[in-house]
């Protein structure tokens, strides 16, 4: 693929040089010979009028086509989503010394709030006289608040050991797929969308519309953001976990405590739930016309057909064709990804007493 | 029923119009003469704008066959459209994913029995503790059973789904309602064409909408397809959230996303049959109906099944609730009865019910 493109830049080069040698005595001298002569065209007569007009058709054509070949250079950048795939769904939040540090004020801060609350409780515990039902209400008061004083202070433990889990899980399930098939098959879907956008294109840059916004939301914005977005909030409710555990421990406050632990619980398993959907993805490799019977998958060159060395030659830029499988299977497979976290928020919710 | 207004002879005035056409043709023509003859051109000065139209000629139909070449390309859409409604995931790629989280579960749940076998035998003191593990017992044993034969009750699922949807779509014609959502984009295309032939850059947006449309379409096939084998590897997991009390609400939202996507393609024949039908019976009843609308109304009537679907699956999921709530009601008579014959106690005497009237 690499030599392919090397050998295109040579190419340029040499053919740059040529001109250079007849035109001029530099590079810029030969284009601008060569821009020169284009704009005399008028000057020379009738026949030059309907050049003149040629060219500049052309020229917007080849215009656009160097652009979409630099495009093809962006669609095959590392920073693509499916050259990230596996790092996408495995990424977490480290409990840096930021997170660390807030959720130590926070533990400082209820600490003494906690140590005074047990205190008083077990004061009124032993010393006041009261009912029976009131020393049980404060027995279980007092056991509540020692488990709950615990629990926040063990809080990066438990955070620590709840990102162990959800990534040897996430892990495990990636481990059954073959994550090579799944970037080849959302590869497939942007690749295919840059093929139709450079087909369409050529001739008039808006009917690429279309294949343009899928090209950049799908393949770049969307999952990045999901998995971002993600990232955020998980550091956002982390540090806010002993709160969230306060909260909870209240009757009070138990709903917004209980809302609180839930979407820091699902959105930390949300990576679980992103590896089940790459594991669905890479079922997409089944839709072939020989699992479905008398399935049509139509093909099309990146440029117009028929011309078979232009074909060629700009199947140095990928396979330089796409089929409506792989295009549509592709963008699936990048949309099911981000909904993915959508649908677990959605349901997964409720499930703490 | 309805009858046609303008199928008996044309309407009033309708022949005035070629003649007012050629009139107004012949003076555009005279007005021009005058005009050209008055500014005495050159002949370069006519061709060059002659020139400029040919190439802006030429140009367009170079844009309209490339977008005409993509919509034969997405096309095979409508070719492609029952297979897709009807197809399901690989059995075999499903369940060797689904064996994944089976094998996880599994010695959960035999774990679960054994700590419940102990508690019984050794820690439980009162009856009704007794009946309640007894139940749990039971409910981890049905659920266990359940999720071991979780593929084969996906493939149940699966077929039933299918055979369904195979009868619906031999009730009429189906390629008569892919005829008529074809209509639809056609007429999409042909507005851009038209549009495109006034200026260059005109009906763009249609046919971005066109395609948009279309690759919706196909997005929604295959996204079901894909969607059925993400459900089903989770079936497993579904059955076993459903199976304990705190996630049943949770288990119960997953199998019913299960059923919804697993069926939908129910939806789709069903729709696909209701076009066909609708679309031969408009043509009877009101031959005059513009058929554009017809086939805008079908495109958007095939996108609207699965929502439909979405409605009648709230009703599914009340009825799930309803077994969550009723389901335990006779394991823990079972276990009631269980726990009684297990326990001694003293022989019941029947007595007989007497109803007598008030006197």
């Amino acid at each position: 693929m690499h030599k392919k493109i090397i050998i295109l830049v040579m190419a340029v080069i040499l053919l740059m040089s040529g001109a250079d040698a007849k035109m001029g005595s530099s590079a810029l001298n030969s284009i601008n010979n060569v821009l020169g002569i284009l704009a005399d065209l008028c000057n020379f007569g009738l026949a030059g009028k309907y050049l003149e007009e040629f060219t500049t058709y052309f020229a917007g054509m080849l215009s656009r086509v160097i652009l979409f070949i630099f495009m093809f250079f962006m669609i095959e950048d590392e920073d693509m989503f499916y050259n990230n795939i596996e790092q996408g769904v495995m990424e977490n939040p480290s409990l840096s010394p930021g997170i660390e540090n807030v959720v130590g004020i926070f533990i400082s801060m209820l600490e003494p709030i906690y140590i005074l609350a047990i205190i008083l409780t077990a004061f009124y515990f032993l010393f006041m006289q009261s009912s029976i039902e009131g020393r049980a209400r404060a027995k279980s008061l007092l056991s509540k608040l020692i488990i709950s004083l615990a629990v926040i202070s063990l809080s990066l433990p438990i955070l620590r050991v709840s990102i162990a889990l959800s990534e040897s899980l996430t892990g495990t399930i990636l481990n059954l797929i073959d994550i090579r098939m799944v970037q080849r098959i959302l590869h497939d879907g942007i690749y295919g969308s840059w093929c139709l956008m450079m087909r369409m294109g050529i001739a008039h840059s808006e009917t690429a519309l279309a294949f343009y916004l899928i090209l950049f939301s799908l393949g770049m914005w969307g999952p990045y953001m999901v998995i971002g977005l993600r990232h955020i909030m998980l550091v956002f409710f982390f540090m806010l976990f002993p709160i969230s555990i306060t909260l909870y421990s209240f009757n009070l406050s138990r709903e917004i405590g209980r809302r609180m632990l839930e979407l820091t619980i699902v959105l930390l398993f949300i990576q679980t739930f992103m590896a089940v959907t790459v594991l669905a993805i890479s079922i997409g490799a089944y839709i072939t016309p020989h699992d479905i019977h008398g399935l049509q998958v139509p093909e099309r060159t990146c440029i117009p057909g028929g011309m078979p060395k232009l074909t060629s030659l700009f199947g140095t830029f990928g396979e330089g064709e796409t089929n409506i499988m792989l295009l549509v299977i592709g963008i699936v497979g990048h949309i099911l990804f981000m909904i993915a976290p959508l649908m677990a928020l959605r349901w997964f919710k409720g499930f703490l007493p | 029923m309805i009858r046609s207004y303008n199928t008996e002879k044309p309407a009033k005035g309708g022949g005035l119009k070629p003649l007012a056409l050629v009139i107004a043709l012949l003076l555009f023509v005279n007005l021009s003469v005058v005009q050209v003859s008055a500014a005495k051109p050159k002949a370069s000065d006519l061709l060059k704008p002659l020139a400029d139209e040919a190439f802006k000629l030429a140009w367009k139909v170079g844009i309209i066959t490339m977008a005409a070449d993509v919509r034969d390309f997405f096309y095979s859409l409508y070719d492609n459209m029952l297979l897709l409604i009807l197809a399901n995931p690989p059995m075999n790629a499903v369940r060797g994913f689904m064996g994944f989280f089976i094998n996880m579960l599994q010695p959960f749940y035999i774990l679960a029995i054994i700590l419940l076998g102990f508690q019984l035998i050794f820690i439980s003191s009162s009856p009704e503790e007794r009946a309640e593990i007894k139940t749990l017992f039971g409910w981890f044993l049905a659920s266990l059973m359940l999720i071991s034969l979780s593929p084969y009750l996906l493939l149940l699922l699966m077929d039933i789904s299918m055979m369904l949807t195979t009868l619906i779509l031999g009730i009429a014609d189906p390629n008569l309602g892919i005829h008529a959502i074809k209509g639809g984009t056609d007429v999409l295309f042909n507005t851009f064409e038209v549009l495109n032939w006034i200026h260059m850059t005109g009906g763009v947006e249609i046919l971005v909408l066109n395609f948009g449309l279309l690759l919706l379409l196909y997005f929604m096939l295959i996204l079901r397809y894909l969607m059925v084998g993400f459900w089903g590897i989770l079936f497993p997991v579904t059955i076993f959230l459903y199976s304990i009390e705190p996630f049943r609400d949770m288990g119960r939202d997953m199998f019913t996303q299960t059923i919804m996507w697993i069926f939908m393609q129910v939806a789709w024949a069903i729709g696909l049959i209701a076009i066909a039908v609708s679309f031969a019976g408009i043509q009877e009843i009101y031959p005059q109906f513009p058929l554009m609308y017809i086939y805008l109304a079908s495109f958007f009537l095939f996108f609207a099944s699965p929502m439909i679907m979405l409605g009648i699956m709230d009703w599914l999921s009340l009825g799930l609730y309803l077994f969550g709530t009723v389901a335990p009601e006779p394991m823990s008579e079972g276990a009631g009865y269980v726990e009684d014959s297990a326990i001694s106690r003293d022989l019941v005497e029947e007595e007989e019910v007497v109803i007598k009237p008030i006197s």
